[in-house]
């Protein structure tokens, strides 16, 4: 009888499966596709600083006023481009510290709309905008 | 005469640097990305002709149509506001805080807001729309 010759074993060089990476890379692709915004911001950059104004600084200041959508400069009722013209008058560009400073008053029924599109005219223009408080206004 | 037959060579698509391009790309869209925190807020942002490039702040304080707070797009109270900005400005050496409302919110509803935001001293960035686009 042959004897049977114990056949070694072939043994293959351990390899880390490779071929999936791909798919799990292409996965996370398409997870960060969605996941991402390449939108773009926008809009306008300010501080909006705490300090009060004594009566005699807002006497001086330019105020800016919007009652629901009419926009008030000086006491006069202006449209947006028209206070766009009147603010470059004051050259406020050239202007230095509190000189620059614009006075914005706004009523409660005011939208967001009006306001940030006067506001981002005012900044335009080259103006530091000071926001007056309403109930300050009232003496409440 | 027999001419001999030549091997054939399979053509085959070389898959091997697929994984490596993946990667890259990966290590691309995790360095320029920044993950949307507020994709379920609906807010209709505000249109302006004087606009600028904003650079990306990482505090967002939101203002929704119904006039509710998000901050980092949670829902927040007016009350909380304060404290809860304070702490995520705190550690941070960018204090700008990026605020959206929406464009039909009334003054009475985001002035509140715009008093606590003046309090933290941070710069805000007021998002808007190009009206031009």
């Amino acid at each position: 009888m042959a004897k049977k010759k114990k056949g070694r074993k072939k043994r293959g060089i351990p390899e880390i499966p490779v071929n999936s990476f791909a798919d799990i890379a292409f996965l996370l692709i398409i997870f960060f596709l969605v996941a991402t915004t390449m939108d773009r911001m926008t809009g306008n950059v300010s501080e909006l600083p705490k300090g009060e104004t004594n009566e005699k600084q807002q006497d001086k200041t330019p105020t800016v006023q919007l009652h629901h959508d009419k926009i008030t400069f000086q006491d006069a009722e202006l449209t947006v481009s028209e206070l766009r013209d009147k603010l470059a008058e004051l050259k406020l560009d050239e202007r230095e510290g509190d000189a620059k400073v614009v006075a914005f008053e706004a009523t409660g029924d005011v939208k967001y709309q009006d306001y940030f599109d006067t506001m981002c005219t005012i900044s335009a223009a080259g103006g530091v905008i000071a926001i007056v408080k309403e109930d300050k206004k009232s003496g409440k | 005469m027999r001419l001999a037959q030549r091997s054939r060579i399979l053509p085959r698509v070389p898959l091997a640097p697929m994984g490596d391009i993946a990667f890259l790309l990966i290590i691309f869209f995790m360095v320029t990305s920044v993950f949307i925190r507020e994709a379920h807020l609906e807010v209709t942002l505000p249109e302006a002709a004087e606009i600028e490039r904003l650079r990306d702040a990482h505090v967002s304080v939101t203002m929704d149509r119904d006039g509710k707070l998000w901050l980092q797009g949670e829902p927040c109270g007016v009350q909380e506001l304060l404290l809860r900005l304070d702490t995520e400005l705190g550690t941070r050496v960018d204090k700008t805080v990026m605020l959206k409302i929406d464009k039909d919110v009334h003054q009475a509803s985001f002035a509140p807001l715009l008093r606590i935001l003046s309090e933290t001293g941070a710069r805000i960035a007021w998002l808007g729309q190009d009206r031009r686009y």
